[in-house]
């Protein structure tokens, strides 16, 4: 039970008969007569208990989106329920409003609908209803909680996908569906087909002329079904913020990008996620559903502060004895790439192609540039050293084999999808 | 962040092993230093807070011009023994039995009916109460048969035959005069100074009046003119002669000047139920109630608070930026001068295509191609040598940058 203001201000309304009557009797008159007046509004308020409680709504949304959770609230009880209805969610999830009002009549049943605009990805479950139903002279209300499930799954907000239409231009290239062709490493032979107008007079299959009366050329296209494991590291060094967003999401970003690009290329695509253990594990065997496979199981993954085992990575990377592209998303942080990545890395390279792309800071490019003053200085060389270090640690990996992309958040998923289209191109997956 | 003094490095750094740091002595010695500090200061503002005269109206230690010390030594001299009290309690207790003692009760302002009737009562054995003020406040609750009233019209001359007026004594300024309750004063009753009635009908008015002893009191004497025995009019007409007769009575002389502490130790009970409604009380009990219940309403919350798991926040730079503390704090001059240097010899190295590992008398000539900056410049600029101070290491690293501006863009 509660009370509202309006029993408070009842109370204090005995002022006047205790100002024209100043006895204790008085005041003992006025106490019983509010009391029983609050008792019997809260025996005649309606029952929580006889409200029945169903969520619908969506269950997930893209960062950044807004998406609505409704509860109808059905009344199975004798009485009216009026009062106040919260639906619980936690801060992040961005519920609006905190409150309604609620007035369902005896047997009906009412639609309330809260807004959410999540400010974070990751799951959000909801906490307890809470209804608060008030009696008919508004003195006093019965609360109650109950759980009613519900979960909004936020997915990255996959900022990168504005470059995927200009990338799939590229891949159309490759591929013999456009009008350029190119015939060399990295291609298979597809079909043979008339010779028309433009077409390259070196792929004319000579052969296949001189047993037909007509010019014929041979098609080609790029390989396909190559297989891609795309690893991304959720590591400590994964949870730095590079302008207000944690590195693991510029490295998602990337993923998700070549996972769209690579799937509509046909190629085997598994993306892998985790520190020292997996956190994620997508086999792209169903294309069609592949990149929302990878958003939504992606989603809830966040940073843990712990090193990351890249030998349980490795290990899971190796499983299949293909020859594999292996794009290995982690930040280039010299300590971290020394003692944990550099170990495991020559038998990964044995086998398999190596992509290392790391996301930048672009501060430390404002730290290094900017020079006026002792303490701005100090910045400068310390972000000097830093970036030393990590182009030693770039040049170590680029030893062993290793292509290493350096790049701010916003640049690095471009730049390793074209660098996978020169790869394509060049027939080294 | 600051990086502590360079002279107390080495002091904290001697005795890491002993139990007492000198960072704690200092800090108890500043505590002790303060705490003497503190007491001394309150000595002295207590000392000069009690050496100050009293300036009270009527005060006996007032040397003001309303102050009465002038009368209370000329008493000493003649042998009276004066003691000040400053509550009924201390005034009941010096006067004793009684006897041979003269209690007056100096300014009333601060006298209440309570304390006043405790006086009376206790000092039956004395040889005389006089208020010198007359005490209009309380004089209607003591029962004397006598009120008092505000008077500025002229008094006669003493027409009374008491002991302490003698023939001819003059009074220049008064304050009030007495006149019966009744009809007339009670019996032998002496009235001195007599002033002109409201009106015809009315009783007589004086500006002093001598009660006998009664079985409630001793003998009061109630005096209108309160000046008279103040040290600025002492001296004028016969005041000074009229005050030591009246107080220089009795070899002992009780002055009780009632203070503030008096008033609260002896309460008036009446005063309570003038000030406040009766109703009042259960108001504040009502409103103490709906507060609570104001309290419930709004403290009531509509479900628990939801918990929300937060997520690591650590910023990219935050290795880099201790690294540039630990440079500053360290004062690594040198180190930071080799780091931006060989970073800018990188840099220049690439942009020129030369080898990654070349020497540096072939980057001083290429750059120096690429700008047109003299060799000897550019080799002075790019030579590892550790700069004097943290302002030459500012300027280096600025020529630095201005270098490779001039090399991107020639």
């Amino acid at each position: 039970m509660t009370l509202t203001t309006r029993a408070a201000a009842l109370l204090l309304l005995g002022v006047v008969p205790v100002v024209l009557r100043p006895a204790g009797s008085t005041l003992w008159a006025w106490l019983l007569l509010w009391v029983l007046a609050v008792g019997a509004d809260l025996l005649l308020a309606a029952a929580p208990g006889g409200l029945r409680l169903t969520r619908e709504g969506a269950d997930q949304v893209r960062l950044g989106e807004r998406a609505s959770t409704s509860l109808v609230v059905e009344n199975t009880g004798r009485r009216r329920a009026r009062g106040l209805l919260r639906d619980g969610w936690p801060p992040s999830a961005g519920a609006t409003p905190a409150r309604h009002p609620l007035d369902v009549p005896p047997g009906e049943r009412r639609r309330v609908t809260t807004a959410l605009v999540p400010t974070r990805r990751g799951d959000r479950a909801a906490d307890r209803v809470t209804v608060r139903l008030l009696g008919p002279l508004r003195l006093a209300a019965r609360q109650r909680s109950v759980e009613v499930p519900g979960r909004l799954r936020v997915l990255h907000p996959f900022p990168s996908r504005r470059h995927l239409p200009s990338r799939l231009a590229v891949l159309r290239q490759l591929d013999g569906r456009a009008a350029v062709r190119v015939r060399g490493q990295g291609t298979e032979f597809d079909s043979l087909r008339d010779y028309v107008d433009g077409d390259d007079v070196r792929s004319i299959d000579w052969r296949a002329t001189a047993r037909r009366r007509d010019l014929v050329v041979r098609t080609w296209q790029p390989e396909q079904h190559r297989r891609i494991v795309v690893v991304v590291d959720t590591g400590r060094t994964s949870a730095g913020r590079v302008d207000d967003a944690p590195r693991l999401d510029a490295a998602m970003d990337a993923a998700l990008l070549l996972t769209a690009l690579a799937g509509h290329a046909r190629d085997r695509v598994q993306v892998l996620a985790g520190d020292r253990a997996v956190r994620a594990r997508i086999t792209g065997s169903d294309r069609a559903t592949l990149l929302h496979d990878v958003i939504s199981t992606l989603a809830p993954v966040d940073p843990q502060v712990v090193e990351t085992d890249w030998s349980v990575l490795a290990a899971e990377v190796a499983r299949s004895s293909h020859r594999s592209l292996v794009v290995l998303l982690t930040p280039l942080e010299p300590a971290a790439v020394e003692e944990g990545l550099l170990p495991v890395l020559p038998a990964l390279v044995a086998h398999h192609r190596v992509v290392v792309a790391s996301v930048s800071d672009p501060a430390l490019a404002r730290m290094r540039t900017a020079r006026d003053g002792s303490e701005q200085v100090w910045a400068a060389a310390a972000a000097e050293r830093t970036t030393a270090l990590r182009e030693a640690a770039a040049g170590a990996l680029g030893r062993l084999g290793v292509d290493v992309l350096d790049a701010p958040p916003d640049e690095l998923p471009v730049r390793l999808a074209d660098h996978y289209l020169a790869l394509k191109r060049q027939g080294l997956l | 962040m600051t990086a502590p003094a360079p002279t107390a490095a080495p002091e904290a750094t001697r005795s890491p092993a002993s139990g007492a740091s000198p960072s704690a002595v200092r800090r108890v010695r500043g505590v002790a230093l303060w705490v003497v500090a503190v007491v001394l200061g309150g000595v002295l503002i207590a000392l000069a807070a009690g050496s100050s005269p009293p300036d009270d109206y009527l005060h006996p230690d007032g040397t003001g011009q309303g102050g009465t010390r002038a009368l209370v030594e000329v008493l000493r001299d003649q042998g009276i023994d004066v003691e000040v009290a400053g509550t009924a309690q201390e005034a009941i207790d010096a006067a004793g039995d009684g006897s041979g003692t003269t209690v007056v009760v100096g300014n009333s302002s601060l006298l209440g009916s309570t304390a006043a009737r405790r006086l009376l009562a206790s000092t039956r054995g004395a040889d005389r109460v006089v208020f010198l003020d007359g005490a209009p406040d309380v004089l209607p609750e003591l029962d004397l048969g006598v009120t008092a009233t505000r008077s500025g019209d002229e008094v006669s001359a003493a027409d009374c035959r008491v002991p302490w007026v003698q023939d001819g004594d003059t009074v220049a300024r008064w304050s009030w005069v007495f006149g019966p309750s009744g009809d007339r004063l009670p019996a032998g009753s002496v009235g001195c100074y007599p002033a002109a009635p409201d009106g015809p009908g009315s009783p007589r008015l004086w500006a002093a009046v001598d009660l006998p002893a009664s079985p409630a009191h001793a003998p009061v004497t109630l005096v209108g003119f309160p000046d008279a025995a103040t040290n600025r009019f002492v001296t004028e007409a016969d005041h000074a002669g009229l005050v030591v007769r009246l107080l220089g009575a009795s070899p002992r002389l009780v002055w009780y000047h009632p203070t503030a502490d008096d008033l609260t130790e002896n309460p008036t009970p009446a005063d309570e139920g003038a000030v406040w409604p009766s109703w009042l009380g259960l108001v504040v009990w009502l409103g103490a109630l709906a507060f609570l219940a104001f309290a419930v309403a709004r403290g009531r919350r509509l479900g628990r608070l939801v918990p929300e798991p937060l997520p690591v926040v650590v910023r990219a730079t935050e290795t880099t930026e201790s690294r540039a503390e630990l440079y500053r704090a360290a004062r690594a001059d040198a180190r930071a001068a080799a780091v931006l240097r060989h970073a800018t010899r990188t840099r220049l190295a690439a942009r020129l295509g030369l080898p990654p590992g070349g020497g540096l008398p072939e980057l001083v000539a290429a750059v120096s191609d690429a700008t047109g900056v003299p060799a000897t410049e550019l080799d002075a600029l790019l030579r590892d040598a550790p700069p004097q101070d943290e302002a030459a290491l500012v300027r280096t690293a600025q020529q630095l940058a201005h270098l490779e501006e001039k090399v991107r863009t020639p």
